[in-house]
Formats: structure tokens, C-alpha cells, sequence
């Protein structure tokens, strides 16, 4: 099996002692294949931000092994050789706020070694892509929430990785830029590279993702392609399930019902 | 870590700066401009000025002498080191190096890359002190010999440290910060250790200062020889009318203009 990313028993605890010690990863492994598009879901706090930055080379872990595109992350200088070949999405997309969307472009080209001439047309067609062509004179601390996202996206697939991190790409972006970057990530799943994204949009995962893995307190609860998760129902119905959740909470606030009444 | 990463770390400080004054508007501009002049003008000054005060006066100096006035330079670039420090954590835009972590750079060349950027492109008072430190070392050299060239490398080691550290504690700090509740706090506690620390030397000359000139005013008590003495002098007759007369005539300005007139008439 040609495995993109591959955790063993990975570990990550938070605290200074034993008796406040937080368990936000706990043994989790993770197996993605190469050219899949895979979806890590789970409910807040459950590990997911804090599994990618590990992923990422932006966290340390606790115990446990990481091997993304084959190598192992722990070595430090097989972790810079992956890092060449990853893009990422942080959660807090990581932007200068006073840079304009092309200078960020081209520190982000500048930091990949890439080519003057390959980086000024690939953030021509990047900023064209997704709609921010008319914006690149702006510094990014006017741009939207949206706006933000979809930079921090481009900056993500300007070094042309084999491997996209993205934490949650769809919060907090509208309609438009949601589809913009659902066609752009489908069209670069097609030519081989692989994705690894979190996200609670579940309707979007459903449309995307190829394979799901669901965490839930640190620990991951269910790891399979979507068909195999979701059996005949909806994702949306088997996360719920896994995560335990109550699907009558909303009926036992009566005080709201009576409001309603 | 290469040279093309440096490159691109000072392209981004130059970058950040460009468009933070750009927002700034053209009064900010100017300003910083006629700031910019002033700092070149002055360090200019500071080089030669250090340089002819070296060779004409520290160099010819004993050793301990050239020494104390070592401390007092560094005493003086510490002093405006935590100004400048104090004031850069409230307004300039840290790099936190989070946000590099993800591309590929090995974390203490990111932290080299970071610090050797910082050093070079924001901190005036390195801007405006080498050269008068460079001037002073010259100075000795050209006076005491070539066995003084070691003050160079000396001098880039302190400066290294300092910086180091204080990048250091700047890092720490803006760690800190990163909570909003935290950043107040921290602003307002690094301002008034800074203000009181600035204040050492004045409350040093004010409280024990004082203390010690009070002490060296007070009464001793008085021995029954210096009674004796004391009574003596109280009891001393008036000055002879002699003495008197000598007096008038030195405090008069008649006899004073009258003096040369007359030696003017003796030498005719």
C-alpha cells in the first residue's frame, strides 16, 4: 500500500503533570493513501487541529510516529524534505497583515526556492482562479474572512505539493468561495495528489472526501472509505452515532418548544 | 537554510515596513524620513567624534582610565537598548516563528534566519552606536598598537549577546502576548520596569546621595579641643585698621582704575 500519510500510536498530552494532564491525541493511527481525498472529522475539541499540526512538523508529538509522503517526521532532516512537498492551511492561516496577496504569494515561492518567473505565473493564474485579481494591490488585513481563506489556499498550492493539509477550508467562507475551492481541490485530487482536510461541514465532505476518519476525545473511533462509513444512511447520521451524540437534545428543551407554541 | 531564505526573510521585513508606513500616511513619511537623516547624520558625527576624542585623549590615558570610559559607552548603548526595546514590543509587528513552521526551513535556522534579519534591519540603536564604539576601538588601535585589533572582535561579541538575548526576551514576551488579556499586562509591566529602571541612576543620587550629604552635614560632636579653638576664633579681635584700608582700596573701583593711569604716567 503507497501510504501518504501514516501515524503510529500517535500521542500528544498537554500539562505539566500527571494530574493535569490533557490527552488531546491519544494513540491515534492514521493511514491515508496516496491520491485520495480524506476527510478527518470530529466535534470540537476533539484532536483534529492539534493531529494536523503534528502532522505539519508545527507541533511535536508526545510519543508516537509520523510518515508523510514516506518519511519520517521525527528525523529533522527527513521532516525538511517533506516539508518541500507539502502544502498547508493552517487554522490560523498563517497571513502577514500587512502584505498584499501577491507579496504573500512570493515570500511563500521565495521560502520553496522556487523559480521568478514560475512563481509570477503561478500567482497570476492562482489570484485569477480564485477571483482576487482585482484585490492583490490590497493588504491582507482588509480582505475578508472569505478573502483570507482563499489566500491562505493559494499560498497552500502555489509549491505544487503532492500532499494538501487543510484545516477547516470552508468556515466561515460563503457559497461562492466554497464552491470555487471544492472544484479547485477536486481538480488537483484528480491528477494524483492527495488531501487530508478537516472540516465540521459534514454535506461538504459527503461531496468530496473519498475516506473518512472520525476522532472523538482524542481517540480514533472509525477509519474507512465513506461508502463503507456511512452504510446506507447518511454521514451525517453515522457521525452523530459514533460521536455519541443525542439526536433528541433539541426536543427535550421544552421551554423552547413552548416559546415556539 | 541558504542564503536565498535569508534573502526572502529580509525582502519580507522590508516589505512589512514599506507598507506599514505606507498606512501610516505621508506626515508618518516624513517624519520618518527626517528621522532616517538625522540617524545617518548622527552616526556619522558619532564616528568621528569618538574617533578624534580617542585619539587625542581616551588612548593617552592609564588603562583603568580607558576602561571606566568603556562602561560608561556600554552603560550608555544598555540604557538606550531597553528604550528602544520597550518601545518596539508596543509597536512593531513581531514575526512569530508559528508562522514559518510549515515551509521548509529547520527550526534553528528559522530562529537564525529571524534574528540575524532583525538585527539588520530594526534596531537603531546598533544603527547609531557602532560607529562610535568602531571610532573609540580605532583610535586605541591607531595610539596603542595593533595588539588593540582585539577590541573588534570583543565588541562584536558583546553586541551578538545582546542582541541574542534581548531577541530572546522579545520572543518570550511576544509569547506572551499572544493572549490579548496577557498583552496589556505585559506592555504596562515591561513600560514601568523600564521607566523605573531608567530612574535607578536619579533615585540612587536622591535617596543615598542624600543620605550621605546629610550625614557628612550633620554636627560631630564637638571635642573639648575644637571648643577651645571655636571659642578663640569667636573671641578674635577685629581685623587692624591697616588690614582694613587694604581691603577698601582692593574692593573700590576708583583705586582700581586709578592704578594703571599712574603706572602708564611712570613708564613715560
Amino acid at each position: 500500500m503507497n501510504l501518504a500519510i501514516e501515524t503510529r500510536d500517535l500521542t500528544r498530552f498537554f500539562g505539566t503533570s500527571k494530574s493535569d494532564e490533557f490527552r488531546a491525541v491519544d494513540q491515534v493511527n492514521i493511514q491515508v493513501e496516496r491520491g485520495t481525498f480524506y476527510g478527518f472529522l470530529g466535534p470540537n475539541g476533539a484532536g483534529k487541529s492539534t493531529t494536523i499540526k503534528m502532522l505539519t512538523g508545527l507541533l511535536a508529538p508526545s510519543s508516537g510516529e509520523i510518515y508523510v509522503l514516506g518519511l519520517n517526521m521525527s528525523d529533522a532532516k527527513q521532516s525538511l524534505e517533506a516539508k518541500g512537498k507539502i502544502g498547508v492551511l493552517p487554522e490560523d492561516l498563517a497571513l502577514f497583515d500587512n502584505l498584499t496577496a501577491r507579496e504573500q504569494l512570493t515570500f511563500v515561492g521565495r521560502m520553496h526556492l522556487l523559480p521568478r518567473e514560475t512563481i509570477r505565473t503561478r500567482i497570476d493564474e492562482l489570484l485569477s482562479l480564485l477571483g482576487l485579481e482585482k484585490e492583490e494591490k490590497k493588504l491582507t488585513l482588509e480582505y475578508s474572512h472569505g478573502m483570507k481563506k482563499k489566500l491562505a489556499l493559494a499560498s497552500a498550492l502555489l509549491a505544487n505539493p503532492d500532499l494538501l493539509f487543510l484545516d477547516e477550508p470552508f468556515e466561515g467562507v460563503d457559497a461562492v468561495t466554497s464552491r470555487i475551492i471544492r472544484d479547485t481541490l477536486k481538480g488537483y485530487v484528480e491528477r494524483g495528489s492527495t488531501v487530508f482536510l478537516t472540516s465540521h461541514v459534514l454535506d461538504v465532505v459527503e461531496k468530496l472526501c473519498s475516506h473518512v476518519g472520525i476522532i472523538v476525545k482524542g481517540q480514533l473511533v472509525e477509519q474507512a472509505s465513506l461508502d463503507e462509513i456511512r452504510q446506507g444512511s447518511s454521514l451525517e447520521e453515522r457521525f452523530l452515532k459514533k460521536v455519541g451524540a443525542d439526536a433528541e437534545m433539541g426536543h427535550k428543551l421544552s421551554w423552547l418548544e413552548d416559546v415556539a407554541t | 537554510m541558504n542564503w536565498e531564505h535569508l534573502r526572502a526573510f529580509l525582502w519580507l521585513r522590508s516589505r512589512l515596513s514599506a507598507n506599514k508606513s505606507r498606512r501610516a500616511g505621508s506626515l508618518s513619511n516624513t517624519l520618518s524620513t527626517i528621522f532616517l537623516v538625522l540617524a545617518v547624520i548622527t552616526a556619522i558625527i558619532a564616528f568621528i567624534g569618538s574617533l578624534v576624542l580617542s585619539y587625542n585623549l581616551v588612548a593617552r590615558q592609564s588603562p583603568s582610565v580607558v576602561m571606566y570610559v568603556w562602561d560608561g559607552v556600554v552603560a550608555v548603548f544598555l540604557f538606550f537598548w531597553l528604550a528602544v526595546l520597550s518601545v518596539e514590543l508596543q509597536r512593531s509587528e513581531l514575526l512569530p516563528l508559528e508562522k514559518f513552521l510549515h515551509y521548509p526551513i529547520s527550526v534553528s535556522g528559522l530562529f537564525l534566519i529571524n534574528y540575524v534579519a532583525s538585527v539588520v534591519s530594526e534596531h537603531f540603536a546598533v544603527f547609531l552606536f557602532i560607529p562610535a564604539m568602531l571610532g573609540l576601538s580605532l583610535g586605541l588601535v591607531i595610539v596603542r598598537g595593533v595588539g588593540m585589533l582585539w577590541l573588534f572582535p570583543l565588541l562584536l561579541t558583546f553586541l551578538l549577546m545582546v542582541t541574542a538575548v534581548t531577541y530572546q526576551f522579545r520572543g518570550w514576551l511576544a509569547v506572551l502576548m499572544l493572549n490579548k488579556r496577557h498583552r496589556r499586562t505585559v506592555v504596562t509591566v515591561v513600560t514601568l520596569v523600564s521607566v523605573v529602571l531608567f530612574q535607578l541612576p536619579y533615585l540612587s543620587t536622591r535617596v543615598w546621595g542624600g543620605r550621605r550629604s546629610r550625614r557628612a552635614s550633620e554636627p560631630a560632636a564637638p571635642s573639648p579641643g575644637s571648643r577651645r579653638r571655636a571659642g578663640r576664633t569667636s573671641r578674635s579681635s577685629p581685623p587692624c585698621p591697616a588690614r582694613r584700608r587694604r581691603a577698601r582700596r582692593r574692593s573700590s573701583p576708583r583705586t582700581r582704575s586709578r592704578r594703571p593711569r599712574s603706572g602708564s604716567r611712570a613708564s613715560t
